[in-house]
């Protein structure tokens, strides 16, 4: 008898333990597989969704790491001034597009284009003349260099600005909507000095920063899994790296990553470019001030502060998708797919495994892009090759974040000169390689491009 | 048989008790809170600071034109009153630098700095007319409140009436005027008749909003909020005492650093209480809904970032030379306020704001 009751209190106690534990365990709020949906940058994902949403730091970073972040972040912000007894090492311009990287770049975002006749604060144009150097980069113009600085400091001419009016035309989708796109006509204005006839020029929208250490990060054989420059597949679409020169290395033949043409290819030779050319900021990468006359030989910000601009590039966070569960987010997605995009703005990557910094190695990421250049027809050409690039290819524009690019720069513009006034716009611009997405996506009934456009703005 | 009956009550009590949560009655309350959180700060909050911003820019115009006709040390003087009051209202409205004062960069062309002396003077020897469009056309470090200040305090913080040129003068009145011109358009960009952003906040959550839910109209706030304590901490007085130079300093010819920095903390306050031009519901509300602890702890680490800024009678200056140690326990201060919204603020509005 005793041995059956203390059977009794074994087995109830077995009962009771197995039914707390599966009575009070929490249901899953998602499945594996819709959570990492929303982790577009892996453990470099942030849960933001507020204008500040592309400027924030990613996890794992150490104290001095994130104070290292921090001192990139100051001088990302700063207001860079002529040198006087104020500022007597580092003076801005002469020439220059902007005081600062984040008038450009405000809130880490996108740029705005003008409205038709009006000047442009965000964006800049590339020159250069048929040819290449002996890097492979385009020719630069002679008494231009390889971008027009439309600003000057007190006393120096500007070279130049550019007028931007747009022409409109119709596009009509296969369920007879109307698309109205705006085509961009852009005339040289006030330059300094005669500009040659064959000169070549790229209007350049400024791209969101966040996400750029995961881009750099991204494995080779992750970017060249995509490649197919001679379209094997016969799927119409190739898919080419663009090999360029690193000006830190002195490397040639180094996969481009970064920029509408993927003519960079890595972070710190952006930002050596950038201070260079957009504010008229010297480096040791470059030590030539990039003024009309191209004097110059002086290093006016040291290593120490390119590093942690570059280390604060590196280290923003990508924010997290939002809605992936809602029902016409599927829907969306699966067009997206079924229409061909994903060919070119490839969902997954894997990062390399990188054991000095781990916080970026070894993250499965979604950018929504295979860094490769593509050409995509007449109507998005802008005629200027560099390095590999052809004037009609462009590099596949990750599309993590652009759900959030009105909250953060309150416009939706897309596109290397920010045509596109939205989605629709942007994707009935696609041509060449991606004529063949743009023409499934045509055909889509309203509710069908609904759900697609939902699904991008979810990213 | 009643053993295994107790056996077996007991077994229901400790499964029923073990699984026994406090029940989710507060979810309609949260609603209600959210829903007053977002009226209110447009109309508590943005509206009324960018009106009172605006009005005085017009008066700080006022003033100057009133001494650029008549340029006594007595209209210097009121000049230099007003160009403090008005700062006030400015560093507040700091706190909510979101939406169109963000996307159409109208924030640089308010308060830029350093100012480029080289520039000025460049500006001051032409023979350029000062007109608004040419003033426009400037860079933003050649015009908004720091040129105004290098005007009328000028190096030193000693300057005396007849000391300006009429040259000077005609720039000064012509900056002013921008300024007038860029703060009425921030509070056009929000009110009703203008570009009604205040709008966007409260209709949060419906179709026609740029925030499609509430929380993403929350979050934007709270950030802004926080955005402007970081700065305070890490930028503005962080750089400066980082590499100890005077010449990073925000406001170095009035010495009104100091109470710029406090100003922006109250402007921070105001967002989290909601407590500008009448006490309206705030993030306060909501922290004080769920953890009534966490609430406290904001509020008395506002204060007492507030009130350590206000304590300072050194010039920043000279502070981040001389009294050092007191300035790193000001960072810290900051850092640790900060530290408290990102860690704990935002995840109580993530988690517990569903819509």
């Amino acid at each position: 008898m005793i041995k059956t009751k203390l059977y009794i209190y074994i087995a109830f106690i077995l009962l009771a333990t197995t039914s707390i534990i599966y009575s009070c365990r929490k249901p899953q709020a998602l499945e594996d597989s819709e959570w990492d949906e929303r982790m577009s940058g892996g453990d470099c994902t942030v849960f933001d969704e507020s204008a500040g949403a592309f400027g924030n730091v990613i996890n794992g970073l150490s104290d001095e790491d994130r104070r290292v972040h921090g001192v990139g972040d100051g001088f990302f912000d700063k207001t860079f001034v002529p040198v006087s007894t104020t500022s007597p090492a580092v003076g801005l311009g002469p020439v220059f597009n902007q005081l600062s990287c984040v008038r450009c770049h405000i809130n880490a975002g996108r740029g705005t284009p003008p409205l038709s006749g009006q000047p442009y604060q965000s964006m800049f144009f590339k020159l250069s003349v048929p040819g290449v150097d002996t890097h492979g980069a385009p020719l630069p113009v002679p008494g231009y260099g390889a971008q027009l600085q439309d600003k000057a400091i007190a006393g120096t001419n500007p070279e130049g600005t550019v007028m931007i009016t747009y022409n409109y035309i119709t596009e009509k989708l296969a369920d007879g909507t109307d698309v109205q796109l705006r085509q961009p006509i852009y005339q040289f204005a006030n330059l300094y000095t005669s500009m040659p006839a064959n000169v070549l020029y790229s209007p350049r929208v400024s791209r969101s920063n966040f996400g750029m250490g995961l881009i750099e990060a991204i494995s080779e054989e992750s970017i060249l899994r995509n490649a197919d420059p001679n379209d094997i597949n016969g799927d119409g679409i190739s898919g080419r790296v663009n090999y360029v020169y690193d000006y830190i290395t002195h490397q040639g033949n180094c996969i481009g990553r970064i920029g509408w043409k993927a003519a960079v290819p890595n972070i710190k030779n952006q930002v050596a470019k950038a201070l260079n050319e957009d504010i008229g900021i010297t480096t040791s990468i470059f030590p030539i001030e990039y003024e009309t006359t191209q004097q110059g030989g002086k290093i006016e910000l040291p290593d120490s502060i390119v590093n942690a601009l570059t280390f604060y590039m590196k280290t923003l966070a990508v924010p997290a998708r939002r809605n992936v569960k809602d029902e016409t987010v599927r829907t969306g997605k699966k067009l997206f797919i079924v229409s061909g995009c994903v060919k070119c703005h490839a969902d997954k990557h894997e990062t390399a495994t990188d054991v000095s910094f781990k916080p970026l190695s070894g993250q499965i990421i979604r950018p929504y892009s295979d860094f490769l250049l593509h050409d995509m027809g007449l109507a998005l050409a802008d005629g200027r090759p560099e390095f590999d690039a052809t004037g009609n290819e462009w590099r596949t524009p990750p599309l993590w974040g652009i759900g959030l690019n009105q909250r953060v720069n309150g416009n939706t513009n897309l596109l290397h000169d920010g045509r596109a006034r939205n989605y629709i716009e942007a994707v009935m611009w696609h041509g060449g390689e991606a004529q063949s997405a743009k023409d499934n996506f045509k055909k889509l009934t309203k509710a069908e491009r609904d759900a697609l456009v939902k699904f991008l703005e979810s990213l | 048989m009643k053993n295994y009956l107790y056996i077996f009550v007991l077994y229901a009590i400790l499964v029923s008790a073990s699984c026994h949560r406090k029940p989710e009655v507060i979810v309609p309350a949260v609603n209600t809170v959210t829903a007053n959180i977002l009226n209110d700060f447009p109309t508590h909050i943005a509206v009324p600071n960018l009106l009172d911003l605006s009005n005085k820019s017009n008066e700080l115009y006022n003033s100057i034109q009133t001494f650029v006709a008549n340029p006594t040390d007595a209209n210097l003087y009121t000049t230099q009153q007003t160009w403090y009051a008005t700062r006030k209202i400015w560093e507040q409205s700091e706190a909510f630098l979101f939406g169109p004062v963000s996307f159409k960069g109208l924030d640089p062309a308010i308060d830029d700095w350093p100012i480029s002396y080289t520039e000025i003077d460049s500006v001051l020897k032409s023979s350029n007319t000062f007109t608004s469009a040419y003033i426009q056309n400037l860079n933003t470090t050649l015009k908004g409140f720091h040129p105004i200040e290098y005007m009328i305090f000028g190096l030193g913080g000693a300057r005396k009436a007849n000391e300006l040129t009429s040259r000077q003068k005609d720039y000064l009145l012509a900056v002013a005027d921008n300024l007038k011109t860029i703060t009425a358009q921030m509070y056009t960009e929000w009110q009703a008749q203008g570009g009604n952003y205040a709008l966007q906040v409260s209709s949060a959550g419906t179709s026609t909003s740029v925030y499609k839910t509430r929380k993403e109209a929350l979050l934007e706030i709270t950030n802004s909020m926080i955005g402007i304590i970081s700065e305070v901490g890490e930028a503005k007085i962080g750089e400066p005492y980082t590499v100890i130079d005077s010449m990073l300093e925000e406001s170095p010819f009035s010495g009104n650093s100091w109470k710029d920095f406090a100003m922006n903390i109250q402007g921070a306050k105001n967002v989290y209480m909601c407590s500008y031009s009448a006490a309206g519901s705030g993030l306060h509300a909501l922290t004080d809904l769920y953890n009534k602890s966490l609430d406290l702890k904001i509020i008395q680490k506002m204060d007492a970032a507030f009130n350590n800024l206000n304590a300072y009678t050194t010039k920043f200056g000279k502070a981040i030379y001389n009294e050092r140690p007191a300035v790193e326990s000001t960072v810290q201060i900051l850092t640790d306020l900060k530290k408290t919204l990102e860690d704990e603020l935002i995840p109580l509005i993530q988690t517990k704001v569903t819509n």
